[in-house]
């Protein structure tokens, strides 16, 4: 249980609405990877916070808020409308691989404040900058059969996701992105459990909801697109349907596709660049900016897909392409038969 | 520009694919069989905990045609049903497709289920008996989770019994549920009830009128619900026939009037066209309550008319005598009680039981029976399988499915065979010849024609010819079957052929294998110039080409004139080539080039390491290499397949059973891709490509000799590398792949255990994995080479561009594939096991595929 902020219901009411109605006046554009851009940024040990934090991306809210800033600063730069928080890994359980379990609100809380912070310095009231609070899988497979990683209840996910979605709603996020999900179950359990919170702090915090394809055009266990999209839409609360991560824009098209033409939803889509390939022992995604500014140009302009962005491998130099190839333009309306 | 245009349907879906409510012809099929109420199976089932049983029947209502599958548990022998509930939507939303209702009285029971089950289910039910109580209890569990939901229009006073009332009390539910709790209108599945029109009690009389008036009157008032009722209730108590004609000819009336779902058991429907239309009369009197003695006459018709058999009234084969059961099962690949209907059919022919005749007289009184069953039943199933298959309509697993029914069919009937009596259709020997190790196709041969009523011995693979002849001499065969995968090792047959006509025998051969077709075999016919092999050579394209040839040589009558039709074919093909071979002769030769153009002068790559490695990973590596175009295609029979059907084959056969695969391959450690892969120093010389030891570069180690092309390019593999007078040294990269010992010996286990439909899938993914290996491991070649991902090609032995499979015992000596991965190449050149290739490795950017056969 949280106590509610102190905004008037109104307001808050008023507030939650905002991103909603700015997709439905245009199209938005999500900011690229964060993780690839940490990469790039070539931190060392200390930066992490020690040897044994190195690579954890979610500490970094603590030991340099400014390489943080900084990243939030060149995808605003590039003509984002939306930026997402350096949280992807931020739930109890994946931060309890770190042993930084019960620091998880407050991860949380800061990594909302400094995307807040950025999105507001490049906020106006034309152009209003929003904050996805990001909430990626636990790692845990609840519709599985493992030993190990199927042992969790949904009830018990519901709570990591409500505490990490607290967290965030605390640090002042305007939506939440609940994105690259593997398993259909978890993903569930993460709306039951930002449900709740909303229940319990009087909010109507927007949902975007992301499954994770493969090249086989399925989530990890074998869910196609129908189904995740029947799923997904029965669910109260679910404001956004989409997919991101997994491949590039090129085996997203007929998952999209299908979405669009049958989903009553607003649709997302936010795509790795490309497929990596291995070089030298390192991944390398190989779509520029240009390319796939040209394939999501399409998913816009052909499908009426409302909101693209970047996933790994992407950088301001694609979501800048992206801007620049769809420009500012309205969603295609949707008209349900 | 244009709008988003959506066509929305509700659905619902299970952890794998969607369901849409509304169907086309509607309506939908909720399978009612896992139902711990209603069948004393799986209540029996569940006592024992026996989940895998439960699965079985759930795939029996897929396989009937079901949409859904309403799944319920409670029984009063327990006191779990909530951990029951769990295990068993657990167990089914993984082991199959169909979205799930969640059938049960009580709250904490249907919340388990919802929170286990992936997708979007629909719970089953919630009504206003207790007033509020139940819709305060269930709808946040279905709000919460998204579920669909049946609702029942009982309310306080009870269950609701006029059209008019039914509306009234959706109505006030809805009202509820819709108005208060925010859920879609077409998350709701109104039942209207219906009541058993068969006990004569005159307070239901009307009632069939009032339910089907009442769907309509709901429909009416409530726009974009949904309708579903339990039909099986309305002809409760009458005779299982009588029971499928009166729900049918119901379920009919109740979809014209508006009914969208309905929870029946989806094998006894028939469809209203097929129901004649006496007993259309006699059923719809009783519904629309048109006359007094409508029941009456509804129970004397069916008296008279009962089915034939009372014995094992298996649901589908309801009405079917045995003999027809026998065949429905071959047909629709039901192993379980084909045994028992043996034991029935044979019974019923010698007028008592057959275990009694048996016990008295051996099989002196059966024999006749049993032989009868074999010809008039077992046979022409298969038969029809074969045609159906011939026509398209089966895939190859399902007739290999047949075909393990009917193993177990012929099994049983042997016990009633006397040994001596001579039933067989005829006596083949079959073989892989020399040299080559695949036996996919033989075996299938061996599968087909075995059960299909002829003795087979199968000399398994790497046959050599003497013992297939010897063994032919021995059985006194009355055909030899031959099969060679590789152009190489299909030169074996004319060597039999020419080994049988010098003995002086007459033992037809049919031949068939990837390798040759059907000019090949007409070539083959002739030992020598002129000289057909009298006994007749026939080439098969398949199994049941295989089939139909022994056939027609079992025949007297048809034997003769086949043999002279195909010997006629064999001399018309001839003389045909010969004419074009005279024309061909008439034109000046080519000038064949020493070396064709490819540049010698591109970057040569270094290789990150001299040598070879080892390298060992896990199929979940190799899985996203998978061609699955080629794996469902090819190896599991699906080519020429199309369009929707195509789909629907990959959805609902081939996809699952990919995963299962997939599953029970990393339980049971049967796929293991491993390869050994090297870089060498090479230089070409001519039509020769030199390889040299990477330890000391100047030393020669191995060469290998390729054809060049004689028209065209003219190339050659050895030009896409330096010539040695360049005094430049290039580099070569070889690669054995293979997925392990262990897929060959289960697929030999599953032949040997009659698995047939699993030995063919089995088979099919391990050899297409070996193929998607060898892809994997070329890419990591390309990246350590520094190569694009397009650049350069893998040539793998025995085609076009380097035919000759005997250097694979080259490359053995090169890459340590013996030692490290125990594979070995047999006397054919072929790699062992099967589930393995090969590869030479060239970076050159013009490298292409191209053919060295000269056009005939």
């Amino acid at each position: 249980m949280v106590t509610p902020t102190a905004q008037s219901p109104t307001t808050a009411a008023q507030h939650d609405r905002r991103y909603l109605e700015a997709l439905d006046q245009r199209v938005l554009f999500f900011d690229g990877a964060m993780g690839t851009q940490i990469h790039a940024a070539e931190l060392t040990a200390e930066d992490y916070g020690g040897i044994a934090l190195e690579g954890c991306n979610e500490n970094l809210v603590y030991t340099r808020p400014d390489v943080i800033e900084q990243i939030h600063e060149a995808y605003l730069a590039a003509g984002a409308d939306v930026i997402e928080t350096d949280t992807f890994q931020g739930s109890r359980l994946k931060l309890n691989e770190w042993g930084l379990g019960d620091k998880t609100l407050e991860v949380n809380r800061l990594a909302a404040s400094i995307a807040r912070k950025a999105a507001d310095r490049w906020a106006t009231p034309e152009r209003p900058r929003f904050v996805a609070g990001s909430i990626g899988p636990t790692g845990m497979l609840p519709s599985a059969d493992d030993p190990v990683l199927s042992k969790i209840t949904y009830a018990e996910l519901a709570d990591v996701f409500y505490e990490q979605a607290q967290g965030l709603a605390e640090g002042g996020v305007d939506l939440f992105i609940v994105e690259t999900m593997v398993d259909i179950l978890e993903l569930r359990a993460a709306i039951t459990g930002i449900n709740r919170l909303n229940r319990d702090l009087g909010r109507q915090i927007p949902i975007q909801a992301q499954a994770f394809f493969d090249v086989s055009g399925r989530m990890l266990l074998g869910t196609d697109i129908e189904a995740v999209m029947t799923t997904l839409e029965a669910l109260p609360g679910v404001d956004l349907i989409g997919l991101n991560c997994g491949t590039g824009p090129e085996h997203m098209r007929e998952p999209i596709r299908f979405l669009t033409e049958n989903s009553r939803a607003r649709i997302s889509v936010i795509p790795n660049a490309g497929i990596p390939i291995n070089v030298n022992d390192k991944a390398v995604f190989p779509l520029g900016p240009a390319e796939m500014a040209q394939d999501l140009a399409k998913f816009v302009n052909e499908f009426g897909v409302s909101t693209v962005g970047g996933c790994c491998g992407t950088t301001p130099e694609h979501i800048a392409a992206l801007v620049a190839a769809i420009g500012e333009r309205a969603p295609k309306e949707r008209k349900i038969q | 520009m244009s709008d988003r245009t959506i066509q929305y349907l509700p659905r619902v879906s299970s952890g794998m694919r969607a369901v849409s409510l509304i169907q086309e012809p509607a309506p939908l099929l909720v399978g009612e069989r896992v139902n711990a109420t209603g069948s004393r199976k799986i209540k029996r089932l569940l006592l024992a905990d026996d989940y895998d049983g439960v699965l079985a029947v759930a795939r029996e209502q897929l396989d009937s045609g079901a949409h859904v599958l309403d799944i319920s548990v409670a029984m009063t022998e327990r006191s779990d049903e909530a951990e029951q509930m769990r295990q068993v939507v657990k167990k089914l939303s993984m082991g199959i497709e169909l979205p799930l209702m969640i059938d049960s009285t009580e709250a904490d029971v249907l919340k388990a289920a919802l929170e286990i089950y992936p997708g979007r289910a629909i719970v089953n039910s919630i009504h206003m008996e207790d007033g509020r109580g139940k819709i305060e209890r269930v709808v946040p569990l279905l709000v919460e989770h998204g579920a669909a939901t049946v609702v029942l229009t009982i309310d306080e006073t009870g269950m609701a019994k006029t059209a008019d009332r039914k509306r009234e009390v959706a109505q006030k539910i809805y009202d509820i549920v819709v108005g208060e709790y925010g859920l879609q209108p077409d998350a709701l599945l109104f039942d209207a009830l219906t009541f058993p029109l068969t006990t004569g009690d005159p307070e239901f009389a009307n009632s069939a009128v009032e339910t089907i008036e009442g769907i309509k009157a709901i429909k009416a008032a409530l726009p974009g619900v949904l309708t579903i009722l339990g039909v099986s209730n309305l002809s409760f108590g009458i005779t299982p026939h009588a029971r499928g004609v009166l729900n049918s000819v119901f379920l009919y009336h109740a979809v014209a009037a508006g009914l969208d779902a309905a929870i029946i058991n989806p094998a006894h429907v028939t469809p209203y066209a097929e129901i004649n239309t006496e007993q259309r009369e006699l059923m719809e009197d009783l519904i629309f309550n048109r006359r007094e003695d409508a029941l009456a006459r509804v129970i004397s018709f069916y008296e008279a008319h009962t089915p034939t058999t009372q014995a094992d009234v298996a649901d589908p084969t309801e009405g079917l005598n045995t003999d027809q059961k026998i065949h429905y099962q071959i047909l629709h690949r039901k192993k379980e009680g084909v045994e028992d209907l043996i034991d029935s059919a044979v019974s019923e022919r010698i007028g008592k039981p057959a275990v009694t005749a048996l016990a008295e007289d051996g099989a002196a009184t059966t024999t006749d029976a049993a032989v009868d069953v074999l010809n008039a039943v077992l046979l022409p199933a298969m038969k029809e399988v074969g045609d159906k298959f011939g026509a398209g309509e089966l895939i190859l697993p399902f007739v290999l499915q047949s075909a393990e029914v009917m193993k177990k069919a012929v099994a049983r009937m042997e016990n009633y065979l006397e040994r001596q009596e001579g039933y067989t259709k005829g006596k083949v020997v079959l073989a892989t010849v020399f040299g080559d190790v695949h036996d996919i196709g033989k075996n299938l041969v061996n599968t087909i024609l075995s059960n299909n009523g002829y003795t087979v011995v199968d000399l398994g693979k790497q046959v050599p010819l003497n013992t297939i002849i010897d063994k032919a001499v021995e059985i006194e065969a009355d055909a030899i079957g031959l099969s060679a995968l590789l152009v190489s090792t299909s030169k074996q047959m004319p060597l039999c052929v020419k080994e049988l006509h010098h003995r002086g025998m007459h033992v037809p051969v049919i031949v068939g294998g990837a390798a040759i077709n059907r000019g090949y075999g007409r070539r083959i016919l002739f030992v020598e110039e002129g000289v057909p092999y009298d006994a007749g050579l026939f080439y098969a394209q398949d199994a049941f080409e295989g089939l139909q040839i022994m056939d027609t040589l079992a025949d007297p009558q048809r034997r003769e004139p086949f043999r002279q039709q195909i010997i006629e074919e064999a001399i018309t093909a001839q003389e045909r080539t010969a004419v074009l071979e005279a024309n061909r002769a008439a034109k000046p030769e080519v000038e064949i080039p020493a070396r064709s153009a490819v540049s010698t002068t591109v970057p040569v790559p270094t290789p990150p390491f001299w040598g070879v490695r080892t390298v060992r990973i896990t199929p979940e590596e190799v899985y996203p290499l998978l061609d699955l175009k080629t794996l469902y295609r090819l190896h599991w029979g699906g080519r020429g397949l199309q369009g929707e059907e195509w789909d629907r084959i990959v959805r609902e056969e081939f996809e699952p059973n990919l995963k299962r695969l997939q599953q029970e391959a990393k339980e049971g450690g049967w796929l293991n891709p491993a390869a050994v892969y090297g870089y060498f120093p090479a230089n070409s010389q001519g039509d020769e490509l030199i390889i040299f030891d990477p330890e000391d570069q100047e030393r020669e180690i191995a060469r290998f000799s390729f054809p060049r092309q004689p028209r065209g390019e003219f190339l050659c593999l050895s030009d896409y590398f330096r010539p040695v007078e360049s005094g430049e040294k290039d580099v070569v990269a070889f690669q054995a792949v293979t997925m392990g010992r262990e897929a060959d010996d289960l697929a030999d286990d599953l032949q040997n255990r009659g698995e047939f439909g699993d030995m063919l899938y089995i088979h099919g993914l391990s050899v297409s994995m070996a193929e998607a290996m060898a892809e994997w491991n070329h890419r990591k070649i390309r990246q350590e080479l520094g190569l694009d991902e397009e650049q350069g090609k893998r040539y793998s032995w025995g085609y076009p561009a380097c035919p000759d499979t005997d250097q694979h015992h080259i490359l053995f000596q090169l890459l340590p594939a013996a030692s490290e991965l125990g594979m070995s190449v047999s006397a054919g050149g072929q790699i062992i096991p099967e589930q393995s290739t090969a590869a030479i490795v060239v970076h050159h950017p013009a490298a292409k595929y191209y053919s060295t056969i000269s056009q005939r």
